[in-house]
């Protein structure tokens, strides 16, 4: 066993190698196709957003040693350990993301998605990088590094232009795996007035440094593995209606790095099997919007399934768009004694204001109950103030 | 900022007003302004002269909605819309996709950036839409203008 240290540079070699990775297999793509003229495409979107919790001062918390100081936190971005404390800050949320797409030809063509968070400093990750297949115009095949789809708006998560919440309520939103690599099939028809598409999906993914696990774990770097993920989702939408079912399957593993050994799961196992089911309805009927979700996630191996849900109303008001959302993430064990459930609910207000054509301010206040038996985070209100644009 | 030709209704105010007057007639200003047709002008939607198909005002809405992605004869759309401050793309947003123009922004945005499909070609002006349409046999796009240049043929009227 060598012990092993993490580097900073590691996760940017890492990350210049999937650049190069996706480079390589765009210059392929071109070479192969270098008889034909490529059009290129570029797009991207920023959010400029500000917040901080407050409320009655909670001491006690059971969050990883990095977030112990603070009188209230808010965990705004799970997946990124994005916390708001009662110091203001931009930090948590603000992000730049540039898409480029390199088209062919009609048939043939390739993405990569580069997202910077304040997060992590000037370094800018590569969330997406795919080339893309269409034999026709319902049919299209994707292989590279993708966003994991486990819920309605994973795959635009971080286009906060495109929906009216200032974030994906991180009740529901928010696991330790945001991406995977991996193939997807997908399909689309029109069949008696539904839009329907169809997608499936397999692949993995190895988060090194995994930053969801800095929330709970402290000072023990550890690498999340998705393995074996496999999955299928229905997307079916017709007028003022979408709605999605989807479900996923695949095997877990906790390793960690200092010690690199893998972590012994609940259960006794060290490698566990997760399901994930979730269901999505959402309601257009100008000037009224409904967003609703439900999610389970069933991490047996971890002596938990959770069950997380959003609601939320909205009403458009020529400009404005003022939403109530209220939403709820709740444990169950069958091991009282051995593991302690999370069990969380946030009531949130929600004001959009559509600035121009392609940008929006937002403000909104959430007021957030810890109601597990022994607290994670802890309660806290929080007010945050955010800038959304698309280019 | 999108400055949308109804907003000048405030204009029709008395020039002295109370200071939270104009702010209230602000405020209902900027509510009502999308709920009103933003422009009286007609918008006709047009297609390579070539192309003969015959589109409802359903097919129409698929097709800008990107949820059919090709002519009933079979060959692949290429959208053209109009710049979101020209009241034709008001009026043809409104209209075919019941949506303002910030909403068929985020509409997109979504696709776009979840590799669903390429966003609609955007261009400035009618002139500039139908000398695209008449030199692309696959394109489709609306003006709001009722003089169609030759090489364009109106689907709608």
């Amino acid at each position: 066993m060598t012990p092993r240290h993490p580097h900073p540079l590691d996760t940017a070699a890492g990350v210049l190698r999937q650049v190069r990775l996706a480079g390589a297999a765009l210059a392929l793509g071109a070479a192969a196709l270098s008889a034909q003229a490529v059009e290129f495409e570029y797009s991207g979107f920023a959010s400029v957003i500000a917040g901080r919790s407050f409320g009655d001062c909670v001491p006690d918390n059971t969050m990883g040693a990095k977030f112990q100081g603070p009188c209230t936190r808010f965990i705004t971005d799970w997946s990124h350990a994005g916390v708001y404390t009662p110091s203001a800050s931009l930090k948590p949320e603000s992000r730049l993301g540039l898409q480029g797409t390199a088209h062919f030809n009609d048939k043939f063509s390739g993405t990569a998605q580069m997202v910077a968070r304040s997060l992590n400093g000037t370094q800018a990750d590569l969330e997406w990088a795919y080339l893309t297949y269409k034999p026709t115009v319902d049919w299209s095949l994707q292989a590279g590094r993708k966003r994991l789809p486990l819920f309605y708006f994973s795959d635009f998560q971080d286009v906060g232009y495109a929906y009216s919440w200032m974030r994906p309520p991180p009740d529901v939103y928010g696991w330790d795996i945001v991406n995977y690599n991996g193939a997807n099939v997908s399909y689309q028809t029109l069949l008696g007035g539904w839009n329907f598409k169809g997608d499936v999906f397999a692949g993995q993914e190895d988060s090194k440094d995994n930053l969801y696990s800095t929330l709970i774990y402290s000072g023990q770097p550890k690498e999340v593995s998705w393995k074996r993920i496999r999955g299928a989702a229905l997307e079916f939408s017709r007028e003022w209606f979408t709605g999605r079912v989807v479900a996923i399957a695949s095997d877990y593993q906790q390793r960690d790095q200092t010690a690199d050994t893998l972590d012994t799961l609940n259960s006794g196992r060290d490698t566990g099997k997760q399901k994930i089911y979730g269901l999505s309805g959402n309601v257009d009927a100008d000037p009224w919007l409904v967003r609703s979700e439900l999610s389970l996630f069933d991490r047996s191996d971890f002596q938990f399934k959770a069950k997380a849900y959003v609601i939320s109303v909205g009403y458009r008001l020529g400009k404005f768009t003022p939403m109530l959302s209220h939403s709820g993430y709740r444990e169950t064990t069958p091991f009282p004694d051995t593991y302690f459930p999370v069990i969380m609910r946030t009531q949130s207000a929600t004001l959009r204001y559509d600035l121009g054509q392609s940008s929006a301010i937002k403000l909104q206040l959430d007021r957030f109950k810890d109601r597990s038996p022994t607290p994670f985070a802890g309660s806290a209100h929080v007010i945050s103030v955010g800038f959304d644009t698309v280019f | 900022m999108n400055h949308q030709p109804l907003i000048g209704q405030q204009q029709d105010h008395p020039p002295r007003q109370h200071r939270t007057a104009s702010l209230a007639a602000w405020v209902l200003a900027a509510c009502t302004s999308a709920w009103v047709p933003t422009a009286q002008a007609d918008v006709t939607v047009v297609v390579h002269a070539s192309n003969a198909a015959a589109l409802d005002d359903e097919a129409i809405t698929n097709l800008f909605l990107g949820q059919m992605r090709s002519f009933p004869s079979g060959a692949e759309v290429v959208l053209i819309n109009q710049s979101g401050g020209n009241p034709a793309a008001q009026e043809f947003a409104s209209r075919y996709l019941k949506k303002t123009i910030p909403q068929l922004k985020a509409y997109w945005a979504k696709r776009v950036f979840t590799g669903v499909s390429r966003a609609p070609r955007e261009l400035e002006s009618d002139e500039d839409v139908m000398s695209y349409v008449a030199a692309h046999p696959e394109a489709i796009g609306y003006v709001g203008t009722a003089k169609l240049i030759p090489g364009v043929r109106a689907v709608t009227k």
